[in-house]
């Protein structure tokens, strides 16, 4: 399938930024117009959350067309001038169920639920420290790491997606993070990331029949991610302690609840499609002060890494901080988020599936999650 | 260089108030002669022979002003940009001419008041109630006998305290204050000078503040339009000080100060989407003892001891942590001072100094694997000043060795720096109402503990920030014998650099940071100071006072940002003041304008922060009743009722008022 993106031309970004610098005009002397619907949201694409940074308020949501190759900043705001403060502190996941779009605000405390068509909000569902989001059986399941009665642990919120409705919670460990759905049960790594020297190491099982917490299985410190590899195995990465012990990827048989592998790559970003996982890696020594970012490939049938770059043109040098990835289900796209310094505006670059730059766009602060849209 | 020479031409300044009355001689030279003379009518707020601008509130003007604090106060200096966080328990940090916080030394009666953690003091716990004079100076005060420290900053803001001062035949000076207003703001205050045997007096303030720090605040983007109640803004502090001048003989003075001072306070936090109050709070109390040895024997020798011990303790809490029994941190800081100072006479137009300081710093802390850093300083300073007919020259030499010590983990690497500083002062013409004066110094601060110690990925080698300043100034001051008594004008074209700016830097990953030397800045700018006294007669005058700040940070660190504003720097900033006295009546009027800034290092249209303003007004009226003189003081500040940030998310209060009550006796 063939894209339509229009190559990034100084032309092409003009009326964006003079659209956007016009709003921020219009901002300052309180004329703002009533939310606006942008016709190009409506096709196909993806969507960007921009973290943004700690205690500035920034998070915001973007739009790239890869039918007309139009980049919107900010459509959040856009559409929806009424949310008071905008889309506010720090974006935490992304997922798309349905036709419904939901964005995961970390800071705010809250779940916002868009119309994925127009960005339009259709509810704001209050959610203590929300972190990560899936979807199954009609249902929405956010892990956050406020909310449960025992102190210091996390919770797992079940939203019906038809009445927008928190129906069940659950508890989990401590600072619950990423969440998946897979053989009727859901499975969350629990990090215990704000207590550094006591962190968890399990992954939750909980029931969807009964929501209960019926397992832990043990992989690893500090968990992080966890997806699925379409072959009965959960991907699973620690982040280590930032310290002695490096991240790493481990493989959890979903079958046995167990590990059946681990592999040493430093994960700090994940995503896996078809066959291939790809991985955005990062390895820092104190004795240089240097940072090696790696783009690691590997074959999910062997679990062995791929020699060499996913990106192969030598164009990961215009990448400072690679912080986010996603791989277009049908083109098998790559695009890579670029945090730069984390407090100014990001970038995200698009790379063919051989691992050639195809494309790039300025982004918000921190761009991080990105959901696509078909 | 072009907007540095077109610059240069826009400086003028403002000198005098008050005409020539400054020059009381009691209120100069205070101590028969010991202390270092303050060459500077009170009235005038400047001194046009100085080689470093200074700039000087003190007197009626400091307490005219509508400012409940230091850091309100020093809103009125030029090219000075108070960062505040909102509220009466807000921190408030001032950057001079865009170095940074951390490049401004604060001094409290001659000693440094230093943060080695932070390396910045909040001057919002600095009440005026006891003070004198606020007087700031570019570069370092320009007397020589002073501590090694005093040399070594990009600026400086003094304080001083009242010191007693009893009229003939009384023994007993006492002053009480009441002060209540917006905010749930009470504060009583009392200070007690009272005459002893031989000359001696011992000095006793204590004040008390507390307050709900509620205040409304407003955001709006023309659709929606939300008023929020500023919550978990309150305080509560006591301070006491007591001290005792003795004067040993008539060229000798030996003092000694006690000081404490307590507070509990919330910490409101930045308003946020969904989350417009915050939990957390924190409890801090200081404690120093100061003694402080002057001397002067033969025509040519002149020294000062100070000896100084300080403690402060800080207990934050944050109970919405998510691990059990929430976040509590403590940490403990001990310093110990000592400096000298000598001044030799050479020759009727040339003295010679050299300050030695020595400290010694040591932080704990009940975090986590915290390293227990202590650090020995010794600061040298080696001065030599020039005085001709109508030029006065004066050159420095610094030299500083930090020894950086931990009780576990990495060490950090020790320091050795040596500074040059050459400052003077010019009279071109005949007349003495005109100078020219220029500077060039080179500065630095070391890294604070936190720099260091904060992020254990922080390298050994993080290196002392340094800055480089160049300046040039005129200063002119005309007394008249018409309506228009004084006029006094002065301006400075400035060219600053920033080097091996410390910074955070994500390592790799943003949970992981580093501080590194990697920022680079650029300041270009230049600062006005103007003003002008009208008198009728001697019951009625008006003092009108204009300071404007031109400046232009350009962020030369290299990156995305290179040639992007700095954060926070405004373009244009000014005041405007009118004082008016009529009979027991006094009427102040003040503006302040800060120009728009942006709050993120790439100057994107959604990080810029508009211009703010305020118009702030007071009513004075002071009389004798029953031989008991009082004053009373009404304020409204922020008239218009302008919603603002200083810092991005850190609402400022609104319309809001004090009312205060003094007693003499």
């Amino acid at each position: 399938m063939k894209q339509t993106t229009k190559k990034r031309s100084p032309r092409g970004s003009v009326p964006v930024l003079v659209t956007l610098f016009a709003i921020a005009l219009a901002a300052c002397h309180e004329e703002e117009a009533p939310g606006k619907p942008l016709p190009f949201v409506a096709g196909e694409g993806l969507f960007i959350l921009n973290e943004g940074a700690w205690h500035a308020n920034n998070a915001t949501l973007d739009f790239w067309s890869t039918t007309t190759g139009e980049y919107a900043r900010e459509i959040f705001k856009q559409v929806n001038p009424e949310a008071v403060l905008g889309l506010g502190e720090l974006g935490n996941d992304i997922g798309i169920y349905g036709r419904k779009l939901y964005l995961v605000i970390n800071g705010s405390d809250k779940v916002e639920v868009l119309d994925a068509s127009t960005g339009m909000r259709l509810k704001t569902l209050s959610i203590e420290q929300p972190r990560y989001i899936t979807f199954a059986g009609g249902h929405a399941y956010v892990s956050a790491y406020g909310g449960a009665t025992t102190p210091g642990h996390g919770v797992v919120v079940e939203i019906d997606t038809a009445t927008r409705e928190i129906t069940r919670r659950v508890e989990v460990g401590r600072q619950p993070e990423e969440l998946v759905v897979a053989a009727g049960n859901l499975y969350v790594a629990n990090s215990g990331g704000l207590s550094s020297g006591d962190y968890e190491r399990t992954l939750s099982v909980i029931s969807l029949d009964r929501f209960t917490r019926d397992q832990e299985i043990p992989v690893a410190i500090n968990l992080h991610l966890v997806q699925p590899d379409g072959r009965g195995n959960l991907y699973v990465s620690s982040r280590g302690d930032y310290d002695t012990i490096p991240p790493r990827l481990f493989v959890v048989e979903i079958a046995r609840a167990r590990v059946i592998d681990s592999i040493d790559i430093p994960v700090s970003r994940l995503a896996i499609a078809g066959d291939t996982a790809y991985i955005l890696g990062m390895r820092y020594s104190s004795e240089t002060a240097t940072t090696v970012h790696g783009y690691y490939k590997m074959d999910t049938r062997t679990r062995t890494p791929l020699a060499g770059s996913f990106i192969t043109d030598g164009s990961e040098g215009e990448i400072m901080a690679p912080y986010g990835i996603a791989v277009h289900p049908l083109t098998g796209d790559i695009y890579v988020t670029d945090a730069r310094t984390y407090d100014v505006g990001g970038k995200i670059f698009r790379f063919s599936p051989g691992g050639r730059k195809l494309d790039e766009r300025p982004a918000g602060v921190v761009p991080a999650h990105v959901v696509f849209k078909r | 260089m072009s907007c540095y020479s077109l610059h240069l031409v826009l400086p003028v300044f403002l000198l005098a108030l008050f005409p020539a009355r400054a020059a009381d001689p009691d209120t100069l030279r205070p101590a028969r002669g010991l202390e270092e003379i303050v060459v500077v009518g009170k009235a005038t707020g400047f001194d046009i022979t100085s080689p470093v601008p200074s700039q000087i509130l003190s007197g009626e003007r400091l307490e005219q002003l509508n400012s409940f604090s230091v850091a309100d106060a020093a809103r009125y200096f030029s090219g000075v940009q108070l960062k505040d966080y909102g509220g009466i328990g807000g921190l408030k940090t001032i950057n001079v001419r865009d170095l940074g916080g951390a490049h401004v030394a604060l001094f409290l009666d001659g000693m440094p008041v230093s943060d080695a953690r932070g390396g910045q003091v909040d001057l919002g716990r600095y009440s005026l109630d006891n003070l004198e004079a606020i007087e700031l100076y570019n570069a370092q005060r320009p007397t020589l006998l002073q501590p090694a420290r005093g040399f070594f900053a990009s600026s400086v803001l003094l304080l001083r305290s009242k010191t007693p001062r009893l009229e003939p035949g009384t023994t007993r000076h006492v002053t009480v204050t009441a002060r209540a207003g917006s905010f749930g703001l009470l504060n009583p205050s009392l200070s007690w000078h009272q005459g002893l045997s031989r000359g001696a007096t011992l000095s006793a303030s204590l004040a008390y503040l507390r307050a709900d720090g509620k205040y409304k605040c407003r955001y709006t983007n023309g659709v929606y339009d939300t008023t929020i109640v500023r919550q978990n803004g309150d305080i509560v502090t006591a301070r006491a000080e007591l001290s005792l001048h003795l004067p040993l003989s008539d060229r000798t003075l030996l003092s000694l100060k006690g000081y404490h001072y307590s507070s509990e306070r919330g910490l409101p936090g930045p308003v946020l989407a969904g989350r417009f109050s915050n939990e957390q709070r924190q409890a801090d109390r200081s404690t120093f003892f100061h003694a402080s040895f002057r001397s002067r024997w033969g025509d040519r020798h002149r020294l000062l001891i100070n000896a100084k011990y300080n403690r402060d303790y800080s207990r934050y809490t944050d109970p919405a942590y998510l691990v059990e029994g929430g976040l509590v941190n403590t940490c403990r800081q001990g310093q110990f001072y000592l400096s000298a100072a000598h001044a030799l006479l050479l020759a009727p137009w040339c003295e010679l100094s050299l300050a030695v300081d020595l400290a010694r710093d040591v932080l704990s802390s009940d975090a986590r694997d915290f390293p227990f850093p202590s650090r020995h300083s010794a600061w040298g300073a080696l001065s030599v000043q020039a005085t001709r007919e109508r030029l006065s020259v004066q050159a420095n030499l610094l030299g500083c060795l930090v020894d950086e010590r931990v009780k576990s983990g990495k060490p950090r690497d020790d320091q050795r720096v040596l500074c040059p500083v050459l400052s003077l002062s010019w009279q071109p013409f005949d007349a003495r109402t005109f100078r020219v004066r220029a500077f060039y110094k080179r500065s630095f601060r070391v890294p604070t503990f936190n720099d260091l110690y904060y992020t254990p990925l922080t390298p050994a080698t993080l290196r002392p920030e340094f800055t480089v300043q160049r300046d040039v100034g005129v200063a002119w001051e005309k007394a008249y014998a018409g309506l228009l008594s004084t006029v006094a004008v002065q301006g400075d074209a400035f060219y600053n650099r920033v080097k091996d700016k410390i910074i955070a830097f994500p390592a790799g990953n943003i949970e992981r940071w580093t501080m590194i030397n990697l920022g680079e800045v650029a300041i270009t700018g230049s600062e006005v100071n103007a003003r002008a006294v009208l008198a009728w007669n001697e019951h009625a005058s008006v003092r009108l006072g204009l300071t404007y700040t031109w400046q232009r940070a350009i962020d030369l660190t290299p990156g995305d940002t290179r040639g992007a504003r700095l954060p926070y720097s405004p373009a244009h900033a000014g005041t405007l003041t009118a004082a008016c006295a009529w009979r027991a009546w006094h009427l102040h009027y003040c503006f302040i304008y800060t120009g728009d800034r942006f709050f993120q290092r790439d100057n994107t249209p959604e990080s810029r922060e508009p211009p703010w303003y305020t118009h702030d007004l007071s009513i004075g009226y002071r009389r004798v009743w029953r031989d008991i003189p009082f004053r009373v003081n009404v304020e409204i500040n922020n008239l218009l009722n302008h919603y603002y940030d200083v810092v991005r998310n850190y609402p400022m209060p609104g319309r809001s008022c004090r009312v205060t009550l003094s007693i003499n006796s």
